[in-house]
């Protein structure tokens, strides 16, 4: 019998074809609690992973697609006034969903982009004065086109820090574009999808990742790498403490997932481009090279004893 | 942004500021032409600097470099000694100014200021030129921080002589340290003397030369006694050069003789190793032993003064024959050097050798007739020595006068002193006495020095020129040489009271010696501040100056003996420790990361075993990751024992990692099965 990880890759893996690293770590991030970056050209299937994952975990799921005329309103949501109860009423935008996609984040104004901030961070939002908790779990998974497109707004480091983990998809190898050509269209796929867990058994998996135990001499790697980033000269600025602590809960889920109740440096190692490759810089002659290198240099640059 | 090779504006300013300040402080030692050059010199370069002039061409430097080397003919007829060098290397820094244009050549320029600003040490070393040189390294260091410094870079003009402010004090530990320890060792060369006018006894005397001194207040030098309290004045006699020789007008030394006794020379005071120094057994020496110090001012001359019958372990100090210290190198700085004396002595008591008794009875033939005829008649009246001696004094002491403004004495200046003119100085009655002596077959000469002293608040001595004497030593059999002062006969209190209260009330006071606070050593106040500054400069020369001949420095008491290479040797030694401290600390991260548990070594054990074995782990290679790369290659096939390797990994991991102890055992097993 599998274990139900494994049990919703194979679901997600069925819709979105040859990808099941990316699925796993964005299972990885969603148990970890955190959310989600996908960066990548258009046509990828960013959305289709969204789509999936809500679908064979059963959530709530809403879509802003961002634009460069989308209002902080537009996804908080808005208070009416009711001519029959002669009241205002609160209409709830789509943040109210267990999980929000929100479909090209870095074509909308930056002042949108922050409305976002607090509820992924908080997961509750403050409209009008009034504070509201958000549903439980809440995920959000934003995708974006690569910077230098067009008409984008880059997200601030502060944003990104936001995000537990940042993928990319990339093209799909021959077969797997093979069988998506010859199969049928996912879209029709996704809608006889089934739930493959309960709520529950979701949030008592999130529950577990916190369970799973780092031992001293796991935290001493971490910190070395840590301290390595922020004291070599080749990185412009180094892991932060959240940054640290991300890598850390993302370990834990990555080994969850495996089905380990502890972390092994290869956990680190596995999830390390996704969460270091958004918050790390190089600096001078290091500044044009895209973090999954930088994040190669750094665990290169350690041993794990 | 300027370039990297061009010099700073800032620097520029400070680098001028700096030689200006050197140059003045050299202008003692610099021809007068050689300074207005150099104003020159400045000039242009400030006109340059503010961009109204150009660099002058090609002919004008030539032409500037031979009118300099045409003016150092002149002025020196040499180029060698330490003035011409001085002159040389400050003209060479200053016309180099003229052709700076690049950040190296003013980096160049600034050490050679350092080397010029320290040659001001080498012709005085009072506290005012030590001072004056720190200002001058201080504006040099300016001027190299703003060399430094980014011509974009922020803070006002003043910001390198704080930062060369802050290095200064910053480096003032290390200059304590080097003081302390570093031995002050011979130079690898002589500083050729200086061609300075001195004061001082000469070693000759002719009439006039002792009461020309008499009116000079310099100090001529300082003595403490080790025990603080000196001997009274009547015994203060500081024998310097002894005068044997006499041409009729003028008493000059005798030429060093070696003779079959000895040489004429003894270095080191420690003699008894020496083979052959038979007059030094002649010396008979008795009562108590004491010491004293003496700091003298540079004369020039290689003689130094001391009480009767000294005797110094100093090494460039040497007894001579004459029973008085020489050194063997010109005074040209002061000079420190310690002497013990016996309060009784008596030398060359048993006989008088043959050579040397006929040089101290030499006089010349045809001149002073009638002095020569009344000793002859009155040596044949007394009996003894003691009583012909007596005898003179008492005519000294009741028809003669004793002044510092003696007449203009002729050819025969002994007859003419004894029975004409009957006024005089020391050196007019030493002269006369050794005269009289010679003449009644009485073995005598005459020695030159100081008389007496000035008592310092502060316990030590202070010998000035005005104490410049001169009197007599006559050779009695059974008793050796025996000081005998004329002058002590005609004017007592010049002895007991001393030269300058014996002189001031009654005739000139002093009047040469520069500017000097001692021509008003009457009033109180002045007197008091003279007092206060000869004693800082006092304190100074003893424990800045001779600190190195007052004890021996740190490093000579942790080494012994010390030589240019064990001080090298040393240095070398300190730096490699200086470097690997600063090594030491900059890798103190990566050697903290090294520490390891047991666990983590026999790991690392492990993993170079597999690696010797041609499975190495890669850098950041986890032990799962290894282990499937392993299991991949068929480590097991390959390797006896594989298995062993590959169930230690998986231990490691479930002990590292899972936190399962108790597979501890099991893993080191399995890790030292595997070979």
């Amino acid at each position: 019998m599998k274990p139900v990880t494994d049990k919703i890759v194979d679901a997600v893996g069925q819709v979105l074809m040859g990808k099941e690293p990316q699925i796993r770590l964005a299972l990885a991030c969603l148990l970890a609690r955190g959310h989600l970056l996908i960066e990548d050209l258009p046509g990828m299937g960013k959305t289709t992973l969204a789509h999936t994952l809500a679908a064979v975990l059963g959530l709530d799921f809403s879509r802003v697609q961002f634009t460069s005329d989308l209002l902080p309103a537009d996804i908080l949501g808005v208070s009416v006034y009711n001519r029959d109860s002669e009241q205002f009423r609160f209409h709830p935008g789509p943040v109210f969903n267990q999980l929000l996609l929100a479909d090209e984040i870095n074509r909308t104004t930056p002042k949108t982009q922050s409305a976002l901030l607090e509820a992924m961070a908080e997961q509750q939002v403050t409209i009008e004065g009034e504070t509201r908790e958000l549903p439980t779990p809440f995920f959000v998974i934003a995708t974006q086109n690569p910077t230098h497109q067009s008409g984008t707004f880059p997200l601030p480091e502060s944003q990104l820090d936001r995000f537990l983990m940042r993928l990319s998809l990339g093209y799909p190898d021959q077969a797997a574009e093979r069988k998506l050509l010859s199969g049928l269209n996912p879209r029709s796929l996704l809608k006889d999808l089934q739930p493959v867990i309960e709520l529950s058994e979701l949030l008592q998996l999130q529950q577990q990742v916190e369970q799973v135990k780092a031992s001293a001499s796991l935290l001493d790697y971490l910190q070395r790498l840590t301290g390595q980033s922020r004291s070599e000269p080749g990185f412009e600025f180094g892991v932060s403490p959240r940054g640290s602590l991300a890598w850390l809960h993302s370990a834990r889920a990555w080994a969850l997932l495996e089905g380990r109740d502890y972390v092994i440096p290869e956990d680190l190692q596995q999830v390390a481009e996704a969460v270091l490759g958004h918050r790390l810089r190089g600096s001078n002659e290091l500044a044009g090279i895209p973090g999954s290198q930088l994040v190669e240099k750094l665990l290169d640059s350690v041993d794990i004893v | 942004m300027t370039p990297q090779w061009q010099m700073p504006r800032s620097g520029l300013v400070w680098l001028l500021c700096a030689q200006a300040a050197i140059a003045v402080g050299l202008s003692a030692a610099l021809p007068v032409w050689i300074l207005l050059l150099l104003t020159v010199n400045f000039l242009w370069r400030l006109q340059v600097h503010r961009g109204l002039w150009r660099y002058p061409g090609r002919w004008a430097k030539v032409f500037l470099l031979l009118a300099t080397m045409a003016g150092m003919v002149v002025s020196f007829q040499r180029f060698t000694g330490l003035e011409p060098l001085t002159t040389l290397l400050v003209s060479a820094a200053g016309f180099k100014l003229l052709e700076m244009h690049h950040r190296r050549d003013g980096i160049k320029l600034v050490f050679v200021c350092y080397f010029t600003a320290v040659l001001q040490l080498l012709y005085e070393q009072t506290i005012a030129v030590a001072v004056y040189t720190l200002f001058c390294v201080l504006l040099v260091t300016a001027a190299l921080t703003g060399i430094y410094q980014r011509a974009e870079g922020r803070g006002s003009s003043w910001s390198p002589l704080q930062r060369s402010g802050a290095m200064l004090l910053q480096s003032l530990p290390l200059m304590l340290v080097l003081f302390l320890v570093l031995p002050r060792l011979p130079a690898f060369w002589g500083v050729p003397g200086q061609q300075q006018a001195s004061t001082g006894v000469s070693g000759e005397m002719s009439p006039g030369d002792f009461s020309r001194l008499g009116k000079n207040g310099d100090l001529a030098f300082r003595v403490a006694f080790d025990d603080g309290t000196p001997p009274p004045a009547q015994l203060l006699y500081w024998r310097g050069p002894i005068l044997t020789h006499f041409d009729g007008r003028r008493w000059s030394q005798m030429d060093p003789v070696n003779f079959r006794d000895g040489a004429h020379v003894i270095w080191g005071g420690n003699t008894s190793t020496q083979r052959g120094q038979h007059w030094q057994e002649r010396i008979e020496k008795s009562g108590q032993r004491r010491g004293y110090t003496l700091i003298m001012e540079p004369t020039q001359r290689p003689w130094l003064f001391a009480l009767p019958a000294p005797e110094s372990t100093d090494l460039d100090v040497g007894l001579t024959r004459e029973m008085r210290l020489v050194s063997e190198q010109p005074i040209s700085t002061k000079k420190h050097y310690s002497v013990s004396w016996w309060p009784q002595y008596r030398y060359f008591a048993d006989t008088l050798v043959p050579w040397q008794r006929r040089k101290v009875l030499e006089i010349p033939v045809g001149y002073n007739p009638k002095t020569r005829q009344r000793a002859r008649q009155w040596r044949t009246e007394t009996v003894t020595e003691e009583a012909y001696i007596q005898r003179v004094l008492q005519w000294f002491n009741q028809d003669f006068s004793y002044t510092l403004e003696p007449p203009l004495l002729g050819t025969h200046s002994v007859d003419e002193f004894l029975w004409q003119s009957q006024r005089g100085f020391c050196e007019h009655f030493a002269s006369s006495f050794v005269f009289l002596m010679r003449a009644g077959g009485v073995p005598a000469r005459v020695v030159t020095g100081y008389q007496g002293a000035e008592r310092h608040p502060d316990g030590y001595l202070l010998v000035h020129q005005y104490n410049a004497h001169a009197w007599a030593e006559v050779w009695m059999p059974a008793k050796g040489w025996v000081r005998v002062d004329p002058t002590a006969a005609v004017a007592p209190e010049r002895i007991e009271q001393g030269a300058e209260s014996f002189f001031s009330n009654s005739q000139s006071a002093l009047t040469e010696g520069g500017f000097s606070l001692s021509r008003f050593r009457h009033i109180d106040l002045l007197n008091q501040l003279r007092l206060q500054l000869d004693a800082l400069d006092y304190y100074w020369s003893t424990w800045v100056l001779g600190y190195q001949s007052q004890q021996k420095s740190l490093l000579q008491r942790w080494l012994g003996e010390v030589s240019w290479r064990s001080i090298g040797l040393l240095l070398l030694a300190t730096g490699a420790l200086v470097i690997g401290a600063v090594l030491l600390w900059l890798l103190r991260g990566s050697l903290q990361a090294r520490r390891r548990t047991p666990l983590q070594r026999l790991f690392e054990s492990l993993c170079s075993k597999l690696a010797k074995a041609g499975w190495p782990r890669h850098h950041g290679e986890g032990p799962r990751a290894y282990r499937q790369r392993l299991q991949a290659e068929r480590l097991t096939e390959k390797v006896a024992n594989g298995n062993n390797a590959l169930m230690a990994l998986t231990l490691y991991e479930q002990v590292c990692y899972g936190e399962q102890p108790q597979y501890t055992e099991a893993f080191y097993r399995e890790a030292k099965r595997f070979r």
